[in-house]
């Protein structure tokens, strides 16, 4: 399992070049413009980066959603990308009051984010005929939560689309929402099974 | 039942039992696997070693917990 992680690790950050050379060509070279005049050295080359693009993207889909789904994986992995040194006992300790610190502190920024993200003010001036008692500035507070974005998605009336990943897009306040509702749930059961794992 | 409330402060004497076996941080840090900067925070009083640690420093030393940490302020004991 170990070597797989690796291997998908390495592949991810290795193919990476790769997949940003078939983007820029793609960019300034529009594939149906070269494809039909260039050699056969080009195409090969532009095929077999277009299928790396691809396989690219697909283990970088899996790789993601076994960070969230597998605990192993995501400890190995993300230890490294959050630097947590955990060399002896002090280290632990330390390791400990910055995860508690940073836990306090997102929670506080994750909040904060979720009450903006909800609440709206406006403050706008009416014409004079409508000025209530000589008042013509009036400030209104609104509340709204939505699960999903409401996007205007251009659909192109002559292809029919059976999947559009807008369609399920989560709105900033749900996203905001669903952080901190695992981030509280990841803390408390991991906390509850350290603190009753010697009690029986 | 007496009620014990408040912060205690130990002290201990691991630099002058180190300095007595003429080891290095390093050295110390090396017999009971922990880093260098461990010995230091200990050897400063800003770090107090979980029991486990304090029983294998008394161990390397090869004298009792209670000798090498302390909560008063005094002089090791030779």
């Amino acid at each position: 399992m170990n070597k797989v992680i690796r291997f998908i690790q390495n592949y991810l950050i290795l193919g990476l070049p790769f997949v940003v050379v078939c983007m820029v060509w793609e960019t300034i070279y529009p594939e149906i413009e070269f494809v039909e005049s260039s050699s056969m050295f080009t195409k090969f080359l532009w095929e077999t980066l277009a299928c790396n693009l691809m396989l690219w993207f697909i283990v970088l889909i899996l790789f993601l959603f076994s960070l969230v789904v597998l605990p192993s994986i995501r400890e190995k992995t993300l230890r490294r990308l959050a630097n947590l040194k955990e060399r002896d006992e002090r280290e632990q300790y330390i390791t400990g009051k910055a995860s508690r610190a940073a836990y306090i502190a997102t929670l506080s920024l994750m909040l904060f984010f979720l009450f903006f993200s909800m609440f709206t003010l406006n403050i706008y001036s009416v014409p004079k005929e409508q000025a209530i008692a000589g008042h013509r500035h009036r400030a209104t507070i609104n509340f709204g939560f939505s699960l999903h974005n409401n996007f205007a998605i251009k659909k192109i009336p002559e292809e029919k689309i059976l999947f559009d990943s807008k369609d399920i897009s989560l709105s900033n306040p749900a996203m905001i929402l669903i952080l901190l509702s695992w981030q509280l749930l990841v803390f408390n059961f991991t906390a509850r099974k350290e603190q009753y794992k010697d009690i029986d | 039942m007496p009620r014990i409330a408040g912060k205690l402060t130990i002290h201990n004497c691991i630099q002058e039992l180190r300095n007595k076996t003429n080891l290095t941080q390093q050295d110390l840090a090396d017999a009971v696997s922990v880093t260098r900067a461990t010995i230091i925070a200990i050897e400063k009083g800003s770090y107090n070693p979980s029991l486990e640690l304090a029983f294998r420093l008394a161990k390397f030393f090869q004298t009792g917990v209670e000798t090498i940490f302390f909560e008063k302020e005094m002089h090791c004991r030779e």
